[in-house]
């Protein structure tokens, strides 16, 4: 963009340092309920800003409105005083990017008519599947987005990147099942495949029984671990010299999990929905090992945690929208998976439970202690996944359960977060305790 | 077009597009948000962002246009471009009730505060924490937000207003555990409420570190005004959102006019000043108003959208929300009981219970009836006094008997707790509160 150019040039005639970042995003969605359908269609477009002066660092965001130039951005530059202290610019000097493939799609936003089709067909699908479902909800979004990052270290990083989102929720009595998935790419989407599987979900989370309170050996589902996975963000994401004190923790002992449990962050995988060839400062995207063998190993940063904690970026320097400061964010977290199957997984246990997902969790980051209600859980009885359970709570400390991972499953299933993807295997935990 | 003046543009659009209803939401936002942590800024962020929406709905389908680009030649081709997608919809059944055109222009003024000022403020209420030894650490983030938003509706309605908005979220970490907390206003910022509320969280972070867990069971609860806000929004107020009572699946369905609580709770949703949820009108241009849900223990209405009250064959009242672009849905905005005759000694006179404060959030299962509150402070009550002070706890139960168990009802009264509420993906923000009550043989965990 043109104004980036001139934002730059002139930062450079003010002696100060910028970094601007540029979002154009192109979004279209069809939500449709049995019976209606609507269309939102939305553009965002603005500038997130970041200067340096003084040696303080301050973040602004602007959308564009009439008589928007660069002047009142550098009126905000001239102005500005009072930031973050800083040694040097959080900036990216390396002008290196990853090589990503299949980033855009060229069929770009779908079109109206072939957006209604598609989520109309995919009712029908879940409707004739099983004569059962009562309701279906569904929901298509396709985005086309354009960042550019530029600063006065002469970067300047341009990426194109399709996301193609579909989701659909079956209902059926009181069991629900619902099929989410995330792709760069649009002709990927199976989205009949998907409503059929949202569909025998719903039919077999049907008839729940009460489960007895107690200590229950427990399978997590991918979804399931992909929630307690996030709850360690803060642990495994750089300390600003934050409010956490996790990171101070882990230097007393990096032997944090059990020796099954390794989890890496790559956002170069080529295809997956959160892969960039670099990040929202224009750091290049790299793979990290976080926690390898149980052992914690490296935290993911951004420029300004780096710069604090003395290292270099991992090109997890992120922005939601122009309209967020940069926070430090995953692209795919990958759970190494182990040997067995799932059905090998299952047979493990005589007597426990199989947590399909967790919601309404809560989580205390210092102790460790996370409270959650499974949804959707099975009750596993000699080796079998049988009938179906009514939400309970289970209480468990995550600190500990990390060190108690002991079997996974080879497959693995990739789950979208909201910024994110955590492909993760299912996994087997003794001793969790179920209340209600 | 006038700098800042999109008043041509969003007539022109109303004029332009045919539709059987349609409104353009405007709405510019500025302000900063800053993140002090243990005695140094760690973030500040500034932004001025603007958006505009248009919503139609043409034969029972909505068509929703957002861009966040306010210049001339944006502005000029919206009709155009929602003409052209409308086509390509199919006939739905969405129908909206309509409402009497308002004209409206309200204006809130903000403190004017200089940033070195803020971060003065920020350093004062966190000084006293700092110097205690326990503490591992202290955050607050702080946003300081002006809105100004403009809704023009196809019935006529003109509705602007310009509010400031501060949010300030506490966290303070010992060694054992963390203990978080929001307070949000509107207009000037209450600074004693925010510091005795950021000074007594510190006290009960502190006390927590003798926490015991809680033997899991049955107890008689006494809550404090930002657990009982949190609570009757979970039992009360998200099942008596209109698209819930639609849809079949709130317990409230088709008992307007019976008894679900004692008569000493009345529960409403109300555009009060101060507030972080206040709003004087609605995201459909309907002027936001006093919504009694519960009067005396009798249910009375339910929060409605255009949509939801076109379904229910009712009045939209007000509580029409959504995030711009979005479809707006029935929401909350300050949910609060009304305070009742009781003093403090006497709501803590059981033989054996627990006081609970810090909300940190609940959950509302439509499915199975079931709702969690949670809170990260807690005592045991032992013939009306404090004793052992536990970890955070849970308290759960079923929403269509948890109302029914309410026994006492406080004279003290707060609606300082803040936050944003999430509803099919969409957050919007609330205040919430009332005084603190007494519940009867609730489960604990």
């Amino acid at each position: 963009m043109e104004i980036v150019e001139r934002i730059i040039q002139r930062s450079r005639r003010l002696g100060v340092h910028t970094e601007v970042y540029s979002e154009k995003t192109e979004i279209s969605s069809f939500i449709a309920d049995t019976g209606r359908i609507r269309e939102e269609r939305g553009e965002i477009c603005g500038i997130g800003l970041r200067v340096v002066k003084n040696n303080n660092l301050g973040s602004f965001s602007f959308s564009f409105e009439e008589g928007f130039d660069e002047k009142r951005v550098l009126d905000k530059i001239e102005r500005f005083s009072l930031g973050t202290p800083v040694k040097e610019p959080p900036f990216t000097f390396s002008d290196e990017t990853t090589s990503v493939s299949g980033l855009c799609d060229p069929a770009g936003l779908v079109e109206v008519e072939k957006g209604v089709e598609i989520v109309q067909d995919a009712i029908k699908a879940a409707k004739n599947h099983d004569g059962r479902i009562e309701r279906v909800t569904c929901q298509l979004t396709s985005s086309l987005r354009e960042i550019e990052v530029s600063n006065t270290f002469g970067i300047d990083k341009i990426r194109r990147e399709t996301r193609y989102h579909f989701s659909i929720t079956c209902s059926s009595g009181e069991g629900q099942g619902r099929e989410i998935i995330v792709l760069r790419s649009c002709k990927l989407l199976d989205t009949q495949q998907a409503a059929i599987k949202a569909a025998e979900m719903a039919i077999n989370a049907r008839n729940k029984q009460r489960v007895e309170e107690g200590r229950y050996d427990v399978v997590l589902h991918p979804g399931a671990v992909g929630l307690i996975i996030s709850k360690l963000l803060p642990l495994i994401s750089a300390d600003r010299g934050g409010s956490l004190p996790l990171m101070k923790m882990v230097g007393l002992n990096p032997r944090i999990g059990s020796t099954s449990l390794s989890i890496y962050d790559d956002g170069t995988i080529d295809g997956l929905a959160y892969s960039v060839p670099f990040d929202d400062e224009g750091w290049p995207t790299q793979p990290n090992a976080i926690i390898e063998q149980g052992v914690f190993r490296n935290p993911l940063y951004d420029n300004l945690s780096a710069q604090i904690n003395k290292r270099f970026s991992t090109g997890n320097g992120m922005r939601s929208s122009y309209r967020s400061d940069i926070s430090v964010s995953p692209h795919n977290l990958l759970v190494e998976g182990g040997d067995l199957s799932r059905d090998e997984l299952y047979r493990e246990v005589q007597d426990g439970i199989l947590i399909s997902d967790l919601i309404g969790s809560r989580f205390d980051p210092v102790s460790g202690v996370m409270t959650a209600m499974p949804v959707n859980s099975f009750r596993i009885e000699r080796g079998e996944v049988s009938y179906p359970l009514q939400n309970a709570l289970i209480l468990m400390n995550i600190y500990d359960l990390i060190t108690k991972v002991e079997m996974l499953s080879k497959e693995r299933i990739e789950i979208p977060a909201s910024s994110y993807a955590v492909i993760a295997p299912f996994i087997l935990v003794k001793n969790v305790l179920f209340t209600h | 077009m006038m700098v800042g003046d999109e008043t041509e543009y969003l007539h022109r659009i109303i004029e332009t597009v045919s539709a059987d209803y349609l409104e353009v939401r405007l709405q510019k936002s500025s302000g900063e948000r800053i993140r002090y942590t243990n005695g140094r800024v760690e973030g500040i962020h500034n932004f001025q962002v603007g958006d505009i929406a248009v919503r139609a709905l043409k034969n029972g389908s909505w068509m929703i246009l957002h861009r966040s680009d306010l210049r001339e030649g944006v502005l000029r081709d919206l009709p155009s471009i929602i003409l052209r997608s409308m086509e390509g919809l199919p006939e739905g059944d969405a129908r909206v009730a309509g409402s009497e055109p308002c004209m409206m222009k309200k204006e809130i003024k903000g403190r004017d505060v200089s940033l070195e000022e803020k971060i003065e403020f920020l350093e004062d209420l966190q000084s006293s924490i700092m110097e205690d030894f326990l503490i591992w650490s202290s955050t607050i983030l702080y946003s300081e937000v002006t809105v100004f938003r403009r809704i023009i509706t196809s019935e006529g309605g003109d509705l602007t207003e310009k509010i400031p908005f501060s949010l300030f979220r506490s966290t303070i970490s010992t060694k054992r555990s963390s203990y978080s907390g929001s307070f949000g206003f509107s207009g000037e910022v209450n600074g004693a409420v925010l510091k005795e509320g950021i000074e007594r969280m510190h006290t009960a972070t502190i006390s927590q570190l003798r926490g015991r867990m809680v033997k899991p069971g049955r107890y008689d609860v006494i809550l404090a005004p930002s657990l009982t806000g949190l609570f009757i929004e979970e039992v009360v107020g998200h099942p008596a959102e209109g698209d819930f009572i639609a849809e079949g699946k709130s317990h409230l369905k088709g008992v307007i006019g019976e008894q679900i609580a004692p008569d000493s709770v009345t529960v409403l949703d109300a555009p009060v000043e101060g507030s972080f949820g206040l709003m004087f009108f609605d995201d459909e241009g309907v002027p936001a108003r006093r919504k009694e849900i519960v009067k005396e223990g009798v249910l009375t209405g339910y929060i409605h959208s255009r949509e939801s009250a076109a379904l229910l064959g009712d009045e939209p009242n007000g509580g029409g929300r959504g995030e711009i672009g979005k479809l707006q849905a029935p929401r909350l905005s300050t949910i609060y009981m009304e305070r009742g005759d009781f003093e403090m000694d006497e709501l803590l006179e059981v033989p054996y219970g627990i006081y609970a404060d810090g909300a940190a959030g609940g959950y509302l299962s439509m499915l199975d009836q079931r709702f969690e509150i949670n809170a990260q402070e807690a005592y045991i009550i032992e013939n009306g006094e404090f004793k052992q002070p536990l970890m955070g706890i849970s308290i759960r139960g079923r929403v269509d008997e948890a109302l029914m168990k309410i026994d006492a009802v406080g004279k003290d009264f707060s609606i300082v707790n803040a936050g944003f509420d999430d509803k099919r993906g969409q957050v919007v923000p609330v205040s919430r509160g009332g005084p603190s009550i007494r519940i009867l043989d609730v489960w604990v965990e």
